[in-house]
């Protein structure tokens, strides 16, 4: 909110600047998020006196008129204004001076007579629309004073950033000039005011009021004012509410905004003789329709809470007035609202009709069921002089009275918590400057606090801790290191897997890359992925971030197809948290999934992007300790439940198990998604699912002893049907070579017509002793053996 | 005499080593002194046969020339080979560049992670992990968020949509500060911890502003008295100086956040201008870094804990911030564009 300082210091009674006003509250409040100059337009305006007024000699419409601007100082200034006459006091815009509305006063000759600058309208002035006259002033402003000082346009705006917490009290310039005097250390002045009862007379002339809605609206107070004029208000309360950032519209809105703004209670002014019957505060009634002030219908809810007299619903309970009951030029009597209503009532209002208002704004915060009463005595007394009109009624329902409260403070617990030993008088003297009661408990080292209702904030020892630690100054408060047992942080596995994974790519080929959580409709479907397996957003920034990443592919390919316009080739990888949607439960899982991409330079052989990252895998395994003893390829038309495996090529991808459980997979990508991503077919992926990877890391790393006896090497190159894959081979390998091939490696594959050779380097041996040729050869015949039992293979000539 | 003729071939061995000037000539050299038929080697191989007093004065003599003329073999050898490459042939351009061999790069975020984790590992604080995807108790009941508080729109919230009104409302974190409870669930007092994550607000981008960013949640608790908002202070300005190497103050200003009490906004001293003032702290002397406060009771009794027994702060920062002032990140979004040549910078 915008503060005038001019305001502020009025009713503070602070002998500081604005900045200083502004640091204080920095300091021990409020930030103060913006200090500006109030920019009126008006410089050089000053206050004039028509001294004498003649005809203009050649023109029927305008004269010529003598203003005084300064002592011995009298202008002639010709003005065609009708409303113009001897005597009156009015503003004067000089040579020179420049107007809100970019007009620039010069000395100019009318039809022949001198003009030297301009008496102005409340238009030229930028005060309003009015120009159908000069702007009069009244008989006590002084002659040659600057307008804009005169009637207090030039402040200086503070914007305070008042928090959630004391929206009650704050959000007012009483409350925060209350703030900035105790901040200045001060005594509270403002709450000492005469509280003199309000004189109803006996016939009550006010329209009954009944609450239905008792929790939603603890209090309603109205007062009925018979008589009143709607008129233009005077400068000086335009002024406040222009610095302050509100448009005069009539008196009695004016009225009402000005005493919000200085209490921080909203109001409503109904014109009374619109208000059929009682008056009710009650719940809306299904389909009830209500036109706003605003203009708009509002269809309403059976949770909202209206004012209603015996026909409709006249306004939205702590929201908006209605239309048809508002106070228009012809309305004689009225009846103000000043009423509480609950926060989360409002707020609930607020949010399912969309209408954010000054009023909801500060009902949300909960303000205090006994401002009204305050009120209601400074309306009494701004008034009369105001609106005329008088006050022949009054209504107060208040079933529950709400008074202060008491808390006790251990004086102990402040030093625990602020870890800085502050004097009892000190601790006395910040809570009593806050206009809080204070009471020592005899015998007891406890303070007995009475908070009054303004502030619900506080409402235990911790929160008066934090009135005491901020008044006193958190800068007084030196650090201090803690005490505390040696003591090793307790390990994450995860955590510190993920880091090693990380710093592993990094230091390889992989750049990491993060990439939103969001994706839309488009990637979920150029991905070939289910939309209704994703969790959707309720209220996304756009389309096109809707759902929650089921995986990182498909951002990974927009980021990689964008790269691919500065680079040729590369890898990235990415450790993100992805969401999946049970079709059943519709519960939402989360996991941790790591992807590797390697994008290949144009114009790579078939396969070469799937091996190149089934290489890169084999090496980042073997970097990590993962166990591959219990790991395999499997195919990945065996996994037909794995989503991911949509975005792959069906026969250029493979699902990585080990021991039954899925840890991950590697592809290329499905040529369909290739094209929706505009990529080549030179990308391949790799997605892990991490806690499952991680739980086949090694856990320890044991030494085995070094191969005493040299291993035997030989070459066998087998030939077989097409079908035959490199698995099958090495699995018979496996169990033909039985313990004495301790290794064997593929050095080529060969493909003629139907058939395909393989040819691997095989390494026999023992641990105890140098095979003969005999044990060596009765291996290899074996091998030779079930590969022609099971695949019907031969040697390959 | 044979001590004689061992001194001179011992000279002429020396000698004519100097004049050698090819390989081959070397090789017959080494035939000639120290080859089986040498005549150093026949006269050693004839010691045996010298009487006892001249074999005490020739036998050793002879050894040494024949370790002296190998050394000046070696040493020759070393020589030659050296002499005879042709440098020039072998040359090749060292100002050509390497053969590529490629390398990656952590994201500045997740550099910027453990640089942070390692900071506070050392003070003994624990590294958890927290869902991004949170349940409204977690993130927002249990914080004190009351229902239907304007406390609520401190933080622009995403919402995953109900299946069912009724069902419990889950959110992409709108802060890390859900860790609390959740740690404190399962762990007791005295308890220190870091909660490193990434976070989603409803609000839209632009060179300062991200609906999605990273921070870290830090957590000390322990019995009232023992963590206070001095222990903050301290840890907050140890934890600064280390990271940006140099002494840093912290600054601390009234705030709300319901879940602490008191709530402080804290800056710290200007790290480039030490607090003089300067464009990067917009002449104040301090920066912004973020929200913190002493726990509030209602989230320890959320978490379990009995009322009024402990006491600790809560402090939470933005990451993405803090690696936007560091590398000196002047548009926000690219730390999430996936840009490889911003990622190759770090």
């Amino acid at each position: 909110m915008h503060y005038s300082y001019r305001w502020l210091k009025e009713l503070s009674g602070t002998k500081k600047s604005a900045e200083q006003v502004a640091r204080l509250l920095l300091t021990h409040a409020f930030e103060v998020e913006s200090i500006e100059k109030f920019s009126h337009g008006i410089d050089g305006v000053v206050v004039g006196r028509v001294v004498a007024l003649a005809q203009h000699p050649d023109a029927d419409k305008l004269r010529v008129a003598q203003v005084e601007v300064g002592r011995n100082d009298i202008r002639m200034i010709v003005c065609g204004a009708p409303n113009i006459a001897e005597g009156q006091r009015v503003a004067v815009a000089l040579p020179g001076v420049i107007l809100p509305g970019g007009i620039k006063i010069a000395a100019v000759t009318l039809r022949g007579i001198e003009s030297n600058g301009m008496i102005c309208s409340k238009k030229e002035l930028g005060l309003g629309d009015d120009h159908s006259g000069i702007l009069v002033l009244p008989e006590d402003a002084p002659v040659g004073a600057l307008f804009a000082k005169h009637f207090q346009f030039d402040d200086t705006l503070l914007e305070v950033k008042i928090l959630p917490d004391r929206g009650s009290d704050a959000l007012a310039y009483q409350g925060l000039a209350r703030e900035i005097t105790a901040l200045d250390g001060r005594a509270p002045r403002l709450a000492e005011k005469g509280k003199k009862t309000l004189r109803i007379p006996s016939y009550n002339r006010a329209p009954k009021v009944v609450i239905t809605a008792k929790k939603e609206c603890p209090r309603y107070l109205g007062l009925y004012y018979q008589g009143v004029t709607v008129k233009e208000s005077p400068l000086w309360l335009q002024a406040k509410l222009m610095v302050s950032g509100s448009r005069p519209i009539n008196n009695i809105v004016d009225a009402t905004n000005y005493l919000m703004l200085l209490t921080g209670q909203p109001m409503h002014a109904f014109d009374a003789d619109k208000v059929q019957g009682a008056i009710t505060v009650r719940y809306a009634k299904k389909n009830e329709k209500l036109k706003l002030l605003n203009g708009e219908t509002l269809k309403l809810s059976p949770e909202d809470v209206v004012i209603a007299d015996s026909v409709k619903a006249l306004a939205l309970a702590g929201v908006m007035g209605g239309l048809d009951s508002s106070v228009t030029d012809e309305t004689t009597n009225i009846f103000l609202e000043i009423a509480n209503f609950d926060g989360s009532a409002v707020r609930r209002t607020k949010n399912r009709h969309h209408l954010p208002t000054d009023a909801s704004y500060r009902f949300e915060r909960n303000l205090d069921p006994n401002l009204p009463s305050e009120v209601a005595r400074e309306t009494a007394a701004l008034f009369p002089s105001l609106a005329g009109g008088k006050l022949l009624g009054m209504r107060d329902v208040y079933p529950k009275k709400f008074g202060s409260w008491k808390i006790s403070l251990p004086l102990a617990r402040v030093e625990n918590v602020l870890g800085i030993k502050i004097p009892l008088f000190q601790v006395v003297q910040h809570l009593a400057l806050l206009g809080l009661g204070v009471k020592k408990v005899a015998d007891e080292p406890v303070l007995a606090i009475t908070v009054p209702t303004r502030r619900p904030d506080l409402r235990n020892e911790w929160d008066l801790i934090e009135e005491i630690g901020r008044l006193h100054g958190y800068d007084k408060i030196a650090p201090l290191p803690p005490v505390l047992p040696l003591a090793v942080p307790e390990n994450n596995e995860l955590k510190a897997f993920e880091r090693s994974v990380k710093e592993y790519l990094a230091h390889v080929s992989f750049d990491e890359v993060m990439t939103y959580s969001f994706y839309g409709t488009k990637d979920v479907l150029a991905a070939r992925l289910p939309l209704e397996r994703h969790a959707e957003l309720e209220n996304p920034l756009s389309p096109d971030q809707q759902y929650l990443c089921l995986s990182s592919v498909p951002l990974l390919l927009r980021r990689a197809a964008e790269n691919l316009r500065h680079f040729g080739q590369f890898d990235i990888f990415e450790w993100a948290h992805v969401f999946e949607k049970d079709l059943k439960t519709k519960r939402v899982t989360e996991k941790e999934s790591l992807t590797l991409m390697t994008v290949l330079p144009q114009k790579s052989e078939k396969g070469s992007a799937f091996f190149g990252m089934k290489g890169r895998v084999d090496v980042f395994f073997e970097a990590l300790h993962i166990d591959t003893g219990h790991l395999s390829y499997e195919l990945s038309e065996k996994f037909p439940a794995v989503l991911e495996l949509v975005m792959l090529h069906p026969t250029r991808s493979t699902c990585i198990v080990a021991e039954g459980k899925l840890i991950g997979m590697i592809g290329e990508l499905h040529p369909a998604v290739l094209k929706a991503f505009a990529l080549e077919p030179r990308v391949a992926v790799a997605i892990f699912f991490t806690e499952q990877l991680r739980a086949i890391q090694k856990k320890e790393l044991l030494f085995a002893p070094l191969q005493k006896f040299p291993y035997a090497l030989r070459d066998i190159s087998l030939t077989f049907p097409g079908r035959v894959m490199v698995a099958d081979v090495e699995q018979l390998l496996h169990e033909a070579g039985a313990s004495l091939l301790q290794k064997f490696a593929l050095f080529d594959i060969y493909e003629q017509g139907a058939e395909k050779s393989f040819a691997f380097h095989l390494s026999f041996g023992a641990s105890d002793r140098t095979l003969s040729s005999v044990e060596m050869d009765a291996a290899f015949d074996s091998i030779v053996a079930l590969a022609q039992e099971r695949f019907g293979g031969r040697l390959r000539s | 005499m044979m001590k004689e003729r061992v001194e001179q071939i011992a000279q002429e061995g020396r000698e004519s080593l100097v004049t050698l000037q090819t390989s081959q000539e070397l090789e017959a050299w080494e035939v000639q002194y120290l080859g089986r038929k040498s005549e150093l080697n026949t006269l050693l191989k004839g010691l045996k046969d010298l009487p006892p007093e001249e074999k005490r004065v020739v036998g050793p003599l002879a050894n040494a020339t024949r370790q002296m003329l190998w050394a000046l073999l070696e040493a020759t050898k070393k020589e030659f080979l050296e002499k005879n490459i042709d440098w020039q042939a072998e040359a090749i351009d060292v100002t050509a560049p390497g053969i590529p061999v490629a390398v990656g790069h952590l994201h500045p975020i997740t550099r910027l992670e453990h640089e942070v984790e390692d900071i506070f590992t050392s003070m003994g604080f624990a590294v958890a992990s927290g869902p991004e995807v949170e349940s409204e108790l977690y993130n927002f009941d249990a914080l004190n968020f009351p229902k239907d508080h304007p406390s609520r729109d401190m933080q622009d919230t995403f919402w995953l949509k109900q299946e069912k009104k009724k069902d419990a409302r889950f959110l992409p974190r709108t802060h890390t500060s859900g860790g609390q409870v959740r740690y404190m669930e399962t762990h007791k007092p005295p308890l220190r911890v870091i909660m490193p994550g990434r976070v989603f607000r409803n609000e839209a981008t632009d060179a300062s502003h991200e609906h999605t960013f990273h921070q870290f949640e830090c957590l000390m608790v322990d019995v009232e008295g023992e963590v206070t908002v001095a222990t903050f202070k301290y840890v907050a300005e140890t934890f600064f100086g280390k990271f940006f190497g140099k002494k840093v103050t912290v600054r601390l200003r009234p705030s709300f956040f319901p879940f602490t009490e008191p709530s402080f906004e804290f800056d710290i001293s200007c790290i480039l201008c030490d607090g003089k003032g300067c464009p990067t702290c917009k002449q104040s002397g301090w920066l912004e870094i973020g929200g913190a406060g002493m726990v509030n009771q209602k989230v320890f009794e959320a978490a379990g804990y009995k009322r009024g027994v402990y006491q600790g702060f809560a402090w939470g920062f933005g990451l993405t911030r803090l690696a936007m002032m560091k590398y000196k990140i002047t548009d926000i979004r690219l730390l999430m564009s996936g840009d490889l040549r911003f990622i190759r910078q770090f």
